[in-house]
């Protein structure tokens, strides 16, 4: 148990450490155009699918059993007010987070652990780069950047989601369900951005997590393997507590 | 080069679309009150508003034309103050008009509707409206006509 405790001190001191030299390297930092845009079409571009279908389904789903419930008290008028708040407050930038963690968390993370292992780091040290300024500042910023983009999206395929299935499979009238959405208590201010708030949070998150493994990795293949791991693993998490975190503070 | 040319062009629409997206959540999307141009607010008291809340409509002929924003107790009276949103500045309201609590449905949620009256002059913002018409509370209701039972 003591051992235990130790080792968690000591990673988290590691982390501190890490984000420490992070924020002291920010003015070596040069915007190179041709990186971010790589960055971010690998992040951006390529999570693009993955974040419309889960949307598509998560929407479906959810005014799938909202609607059962609603019309038990006849209420469905109610309909797309309770799925609006549902998805803009926590479901999609919660799983949002959550899939962009599995699939950049783990991406940046075996990707900085390899460079760690070829020695790559070390040659840009070597040739006087500054690897926190050149390799992660670009990574860190593109997810920061992406992240909110991503729950924009996902809430607008989500919402149309929702009203295909009320409208299209159940046969609502689309009035019933697009007026109260817009004369509701569903408020951009407040509902919308909230979520898009969290979401720049758990991309930071996400971001520092990944890359703190990368940049610990352990030697061998197995370290590789172990980084990823622990990068989805501690930035999934990490995301489904400070969600309720953010949500204490921001309501 | 080629492949450079084709992410750019990836990265140009993956931000075009987010800020599509963008302006379609807004506008889908209601906006809160104090964000609406040149809405109004009016004032009226009752003796009771069980079960208004914030953010509960307030109706004219059943339309929807403002919410209601801040309830409090006027300690002198111990009657409630409700500050209404009217959204629409051209929507003005006769000075002689009634205000009173419904409730939509049965058991439904309470609401406040406006009855205009006749009158020529108007209320400006801040005004108070003067006739009120209290919530309907559903037990007072059954007591009353109890006693009313035991009477006979």
């Amino acid at each position: 148990m003591g051992h235990c405790m130790f080792n968690v001190m000591i990673v988290f001191q590691d982390f501190v450490r890490f984000v420490g030299r992070l924020i002291l390297s920010l003015h070596f930092f040069r915007l190179l155009p041709m990186q971010m845009t790589s960055q971010l079409y690998t992040m951006g571009v390529g999570s693009l699918i993955l974040i419309v279908i889960s949307g598509l389904f998560i929407g479906l789903v959810f005014a799938f059993q909202m609607y059962i419930v609603l019309n038990g008290f006849g209420s469905l008028a109610q309909l797309s007010q309770v799925v609006a708040f549902g998805l803009f407050r926590e479901l999609s930038p919660v799983v949002t987070g959550l899939l962009i963690a599995g699939r950049i968390g783990s991406t940046v993370a075996a990707e900085l652990g390899q460079m760690k292992q070829a020695e790559q780091i070390d040659s840009l040290l070597m040739w006087g780069i500054n690897p926190y300024a050149y390799l992660m500042w670009p990574r860190l910023l593109s997810l920061v950047v992406v992240t909110p983009i991503l729950v924009f999206i996902f809430d607008a395929v989500s919402i149309y989601a929702a009203c295909f299935y009320a409208v299209i499979i159940k046969g609502m009238e689309s009035q019933i369900f697009w007026t109260p959405l817009l004369f509701g208590n569903v408020f951009f201010q407040v509902d919308v951005l909230y979520g898009i708030y969290k979401a720049i949070f758990f991309g930071c998150f996400i971001g520092l997590m990944s890359l703190y493994q990368g940049a610990f990795v352990e030697r061998g293949s197995s370290g590789i393997a172990k980084a990823s791991t622990q990068a989805v693993v501690l930035s999934s998490v990490g995301v489904l507590m400070l969600d309720y975190i953010l949500s204490q503070i921001f309501y | 080069m080629l492949k450079k040319r084709w992410m750019d062009l990836g990265v140009g629409s993956f931000f075009i679309l987010g800020l599509a997206v963008f302006f379609f959540l807004s506008a889908v999307t209601g906006e809160s009150s104090g964000e609406r141009s040149g809405a109004y607010q009016l004032k009226a008291r009752f003796d009771d508003v069980s079960g208004l809340v914030n953010r509960s409509v307030v109706r004219i002929s059943g339309v929807t034309v403002g919410q209601v924003n801040d309830i409090v107790i006027v300690p002198e009276t111990y009657s409630a103050m409700v500050t209404l949103t009217i959204y629409d500045p051209r929507l003005r309201i006769p000075a002689d008009s009634t205000i009173g609590v419904y409730t939509e449905g049965v058991l439904g949620s309470k609401y406040l509707s406006i009855m205009p009256g006749f009158s020529d002059t108007f209320l400006e913002k801040d005004d108070e409206i003067l006739r009120t018409n209290s919530a309907v509370v559903l037990e007072n209701l059954f007591s009353k006509l109890l006693l009313f039972i035991g009477d006979k």
